[in-house]
This record gives structure tokens, C-alpha cells and sequence, in this order.
């Protein structure tokens, strides 16, 4: 065993470790707690026989398995970086909505200088 | 159809405009019952002041933008019995006299939605660069949206309640204006334009846009087609 895999293959043993807690917990949907294990599952399985990986990449037409990971590391980050940017935007415009109803619901109505009393132009009982 | 004053509804989005809002909304409510001042969220008097002039006040708890304080105002609006929305910004560029330009127009031109224009009549106190960013502003939306609107970012705009329940701006912030124009497209909405006078003062060129922004609000609006 090299001193990479020394180090790096218990962490990683650790980390799926920290990943079952956490979805057993319910902190972690099961379906994202799964992905992350085949994930983490999949890493330990390179680095522990990188021949493994240089077939697979050979497989696919890829040069080196090193490349192999480069590529599917980018396609991973990019695709995490849009999804997480749809998600953004959706919460961005839930926000919205509940701002909006906050300040309807709470609207503050004209002041009458006349005789202190409030009106909210016509109709505002509707809106209430 | 004779139309009241009391149905129109005048919506004043309005973020940090503390030092202005009052004077606006006291020119506004000499004429018009139901002036609506959506405070975006600001650190600053603009609801004590907007109120204290005289106008209905909604508050956001936080900042959303103009496009979501105007869409708030409008849906408020709808909600309490207005004939007309109108917009009016908060900083003192639009003229009062002009609203009544607009929903006269309304009528006369059997649309639904009236616009304002800085380009329909000359008027030669636009600066120049502003007025080179607003022609290619223009340009941008008839290329993308097909409408042919001589000033694509005229924050003055009168439109009937049947358009006013229609339209629903999804963009927060300033790229609203685009999607206004969009709508006025996909809903074939009667469009009608009016020339209007943009007051340039010190106070509302400082406040506004810069000419820079332009390029993210372009951003905004084509991300937001893309992404629909």
C-alpha cells in the first residue's frame, strides 16, 4: 500500500461513515445520502486500484484514468453549480411572494388629516 | 367611458427615497386619491415620509427589487377596486400632469396599456450617453421581443385593470421594465405610447441607474428567458 492510500482510503471510510449517521438521522435525504456514498464509494475504489480506473478510462476512450476523473469532476461541479443555481432562484422568488403577502397583509393606510381617521381608498375592507 | 380619479390607483415603488418621497406623494395626492408607495425594504424614513404625505403605505421586510415592489403595488391595487394602475417613480423624474396625459390616452386610443416616452416628441435635456444606452436598450427589446416601443425603460405607465390582473413581473429587479414590454407581447395587450418629460435633476441621476447597469440588467432578462 502506498502512503496515499494509507491516508487517504480510512478517511474516506470515515466520511461514508459520517454520510450513513447523517441519512440514518434523517439529516440527509435518502436519495442524496446515496448518491454521496456511491460517490465517496467510488473515489475509495480508484485510489485503492488505480489499474481499476485506467481500464474504465480506457474503456471510454480516455487516455488516463487521471483524465478520466478530471472529466467527470468538472461535469459533476458544473451540473451542482447549475442545479444549485435553479434552486436559488426558486427560493429568490418564494421570498418574493412572501414579502409581497407581508406587505399587503400589512398595509398601512392613508393618513386623513381631517379627522385622524384611516382610509385605505375603496375597497380596502377586501383586501383585509 | 368617463373614468373617475378616484379609481386610479397610483403605484410609487420606492427604495431609500427618504429626502424625496414626501414632496412627490404630496404632488401626487393634490390630484389622486389613492397614491400606493411600496417601500422596498428601505434603511431610511421613506414609509414615515410617504405616509406623512399622504399615501397608502406597503412595506417589504427586505429588499426585492423594483420590478417585485412595483408587482406588489399592482397587485394591491388590483385587489382594492383601481380602474387604472399607474407607475410612477419615487425620485421626482416623472411630471403629475403626465398620468392624466396617460389615461386620457387610454381611452382615446382604445389600449390597454399606455407607456411613456422620452423619444416621441424631442426633448433635448436627455444626456447623452443615457440617451445612446436607452436607444440600444430599445433596439435590444424589438430584436428580442418583437414590440416596437420607442423607450424601452420609461418607469411612467397607465394601464387598464384588465392588463394591470394580467401582467405579473417574475423579474425583481430593474430588467422588469423589459419584461413589462414581453408581456405587452405574449398577452397582445393594446399598447399605447405618450410622450412624457423626464426631469434629469441632480437627485434622481444620482439615484438611478447607472448607464453601466444596463448590461446586467440585459443579463437578468435573457437569463430569465432562457430560464423561464
Amino acid at each position: 500500500m502506498t502512503t496515499f492510500q494509507i491516508v487517504t482510503l480510512p478517511l474516506i471510510a470515515l466520511i461514508v461513515l459520517a454520510i450513513v449517521i447523517q441519512t440514518a438521522r434523517r439529516r440527509l435525504a435518502p436519495r442524496i445520502g446515496f448518491a454521496w456514498i456511491v460517490l465517496w464509494s467510488a473515489a475509495a475504489v480508484s485510489i485503492a486500484d488505480p489499474e481499476l480506473l485506467v481500464r474504465a478510462a480506457h474503456f471510454l476512450g480516455i487516455g488516463r484514468g487521471a483524465d478520466l476523473v478530471l472529466y467527470l469532476s468538472v461535469i459533476f461541479s458544473f451540473s451542482a453549480f447549475f442545479i444549485t443555481y435553479m434552486r436559488f432562484r426558486r427560493v429568490d422568488e418564494q421570498l418574493t411572494t412572501i414579502v409581497r403577502s407581508i406587505a399587503i397583509r400589512d398595509v398601512i393606510p392613508t393618513l386623513s388629516a381631517a379627522n385622524g381617521e384611516e382610509s385605505g381608498g375603496r375597497g380596502i375592507d377586501r383586501v383585509r | 367611458m368617463k373614468k373617475t380619479r378616484d379609481g386610479v390607483y397610483i403605484v410609487v415603488p420606492a427604495y431609500n427615497e427618504g429626502s424625496a418621497v414626501y414632496d412627490v406623494v404630496r404632488e401626487l395626492r393634490s390630484q389622486y386619491a389613492n397614491v400606493v408607495v411600496v417601500d422596498d425594504g428601505s434603511h431610511d424614513a421613506t414609509s414615515a415620509e410617504a405616509r406623512r404625505g399622504g399615501a397608502i403605505v406597503l412595506r417589504h421586510v427586505l429588499n426585492r427589487g423594483q420590478g417585485a415592489a412595483i408587482q406588489t403595488g399592482i397587485d394591491f391595487s388590483v385587489r382594492s377596486g383601481a380602474d387604472v394602475v399607474v407607475t410612477f417613480d419615487a425620485d421626482g423624474q416623472h411630471r403629475v400632469e403626465d398620468i392624466e396625459r396617460l389615461v386620457t390616452a387610454l381611452d382615446k386610443d382604445n389600449a390597454e396599456i399606455a407607456i411613456g416616452s422620452r423619444f416621441l416628441e424631442l426633448q433635448s435635456n436627455v444626456p447623452a450617453l443615457r440617451r445612446l444606452m436607452l436607444r440600444i436598450a430599445t433596439r435590444f427589446m424589438r430584436i428580442t421581443s418583437g414590440v416596437a416601443l420607442t423607450d424601452a425603460h420609461n418607469g411612467l405607465r397607465a394601464m387598464r385593470r384588465s392588463a394591470a390582473g394580467r401582467i405579473h413581473l417574475t423579474i425583481d429587479g430593474m430588467a422588469h421594465a423589459s419584461e413589462i414590454v414581453d408581456q405587452i407581447y405574449r398577452l397582445h395587450l393594446r399598447v399605447t405610447e405618450v410622450p412624457v418629460v423626464i426631469h434629469y435633476s441632480e437627485y434622481s441621476l444620482r439615484k438611478g441607474q447607472s448607464s453601466l447597469a444596463a448590461f446586467r440588467i440585459a443579463f437578468d432578462y435573457l437569463m430569465k428567458r432562457i430560464f423561464r
